[in-house]
């Protein structure tokens, strides 16, 4: 775990947009479990490529946080970054 | 009870009071059907506005408005996918009185939402041959004449008896 609480997730150069609840599963698997304490507030960035996030993959990405955590812990310690304040907010609105 | 069966027997004498027994008797039957009829119309109004309310402006204006703008630029590139799927979020966020009233019906909507969301968003990632733009936007419009027609074919439902929300206003 970095002493950032924080992970930069990395997709395919050319892939702008995510979808797909597996494909969300899988990126939580390979690069934010275990490197995250979820006791604490955390960062997730999304690469400055991504320029849209579907909610099939957000609800893959973090159905085990979610599912630790609880919906409210969840929005009220996750902090999203990503190329602009759309896409972050965006990605936030998508989390149930 | 001699006063009761004297008091029968005087009645039903008379063919007069035998007819206005019948009419009575039919005149609330009537009543109670109108009644039964009446109060389950408005309970299928009331549900009805709920659908006019959540999604007329979205089946009228956002969706048509933002499938414009899903275009392929010069690049043979898709456009316009961030505004349409906003619309698509904005739905299911709105919709959500009907995780509890016709869960079936929301998680059926959810799914072709997400369907939809997923088709568009995948679609972003690829660049288009010239033969392939076509065959996308039948996809796409195929794809919003079923998310249509589900909601027309739900609203017009009306109330199953077996609803648990007729019986709990039963109560």
């Amino acid at each position: 775990m970095n002493d950032d609480n924080q992970v930069k997730l990395e997709f395919e150069k050319d892939l702008s947009y995510l979808a797909g609840y597996d494909f969300g599963l899988k990126t939580y698997q390979d690069q934010i479990f275990d490197k995250i304490d979820f006791s604490k507030p955390f960062i997730i960035v999304f690469p400055d490529g991504i320029k849209g996030v579907a909610s099939s993959f957000v609800q893959g990405l973090f159905k085990e946080i979610v599912g630790q955590m609880g919906l409210i812990d969840t929005e009220n310690n996750v902090t999203i970054k990503a190329r602009n304040e759309n896409v972050a907010n965006d990605i936030r609105q998508r989390i149930e | 009870m001699k006063i009761i069966v004297k008091f029968v027997s005087d009645v039903i004498a008379s063919p007069q009071n035998i007819i206005g027994i019948i009419t009575v008797f039919f005149n609330i039957i009537f009543f109670l059907l109108n009644y039964f009829r009446t109060n389950r119309m408005s309970l299928v109004t009331s549900q009805e506005r709920y659908f006019v309310n959540i999604f007329d402006e979205f089946l009228m204006t956002k969706i048509p408005q933002n499938r414009e703008y899903l275009r392929f630029n010069d690049q043979d590139r898709l456009t316009g996918i961030v505004e349409f799927c906003e619309v698509l979020t904005e739905i299911g966020k709105k919709s959500l009185y009907f995780k509890y009233s016709r869960p079936d019906f929301y998680s059926r909507l959810k799914n072709q939402l997400n369907r939809i969301e997923d088709y568009v968003m995948m679609s972003g990632n690829k660049t288009f041959e010239p033969d392939e733009t076509g065959q996308f936007y039948g996809k796409i419009n195929a794809y919003i004449e079923e998310l249509y027609f589900m909601i027309f074919e739900e609203s017009r439902r009306g109330i199953r008896r077996k609803s648990p929300v007729y019986f709990k206003s039963k109560l």
